[in-house]
């Protein structure tokens, strides 16, 4: 049942994405045509936030509800997120470029 | 309030509100903002198939399908219940240039003369839903992440590799519209 937060933040997402026409194939068709800055100032201005919140968070040390230290993984170039990271690319599935853990950790900055 | 609520919200309030749905993640359990992992989730729950990339606890990350089925709900939501229906405000000059390409509907949030159920085995229809679904599913396990994962989540943390993504899910995005769909909506 703990995992009811995420359904709401999900649904408060969702609601979001909708109202905000972003779903809509005939935005992103002016977006790509450059004909319009709504889905541009979207993105950007989401970005923008989640960066102060990122920057706040590692700055205060803010603790999860759970008392717990926020931790962000690293992405990297392998192709997935966590776990069998390179499991597709040693089954020989998927052409790597040789310095696949290439990730020069930016955020260490502060 | 609510006739308020119920017109299209500008990008100013949008977007800082999806900004938001990081550190609300962050903070309510160490969570990374991302959607399409849920894909690999569902993939690793219901047909694993002896393949290692489906080999992993994805029980461990059911929150993402519970925050994946919360995005269709509030989608629902918004759109029976928080939404005037008519046709997306785009740009006219957008409007006149798909008109030309061949797009007849302009009534919703897609054109219905492409994505409907009767179109799907039609050519044209099977390559917009079933091609162009598969190409969502790989490319984002691919590249480890959509607009949500890398441009917002990978961004917002400073990760390079993300920037990289996003980078190139514009400029796929601009050479499929540009010079890719003409074709496509002539099908």
């Amino acid at each position: 049942m703990r995992n009811i937060k995420y359904l709401i933040v999900g649904m408060l997402f969702g609601i979001v994405l909708v109202k905000s026409q972003v779903v809509s194939w005939f935005r992103i068709q002016e977006m790509f045509r450059l004909q319009a800055f709504h889905m541009y100032g979207v993105i950007g201005s989401a970005i923008v936030v989640g960066m102060i919140s990122v920057l706040l968070i590692k700055r205060f040390q803010i603790k999860t509800i759970n008392h717990e230290a926020v931790v962000i993984p690293d992405k990297n170039f392998t192709g997935a997120t966590f776990t069998a990271d390179s499991s597709s690319a040693s089954a020989g599935q998927l052409p790597v470029p040789a310095p696949v853990h290439y990730s020069p950790k930016l955020a260490a900055a502060f | 309030m609510m006739e308020l609520i119920k017109q299209p919200w500008p990008w100013y309030v949008a977007g800082p509100l999806i900004g938001l749905v990081v550190p609300a993640l962050l903070l309510l359990g160490n969570k990374t903002f991302g959607i399409s992992a849920s894909l690999r989730h569902i993939c690793a729950a219901c047909i694993p198939a002896n393949i290692s990339f489906f080999k992993y606890d994805w029980k461990k990350e059911s929150w993402n399908l519970f925050f994946a089925a919360g995005i269709i709900l509030g989608g629902f939501i918004a759109t029976y219940l928080l939404s005037n229906p008519g046709p997306v405000g785009i740009n006219p000059d957008t409007i006149a240039a798909l008109k030309h390409q061949g797009v007849k509907d302009f009534s919703g949030l897609l054109p219905q003369d492409i994505f409907n159920f009767s179109q799907l085995l039609t050519l044209r229809g099977f390559v917009f839903i079933v091609v162009g679904g598969f190409l969502v599913g790989f490319g984002t396990r691919y590249a480890g992440g959509c607009t949500s994962g890398h441009a917002i989540m990978g961004i917002s943390s400073l990760q390079w590799p993300s920037l990289v993504a996003t980078c190139c899910f514009m400029i796929g995005g601009f050479v499929m519209t540009w010079f890719i769909l003409p074709y496509l909506l002539q099908l």
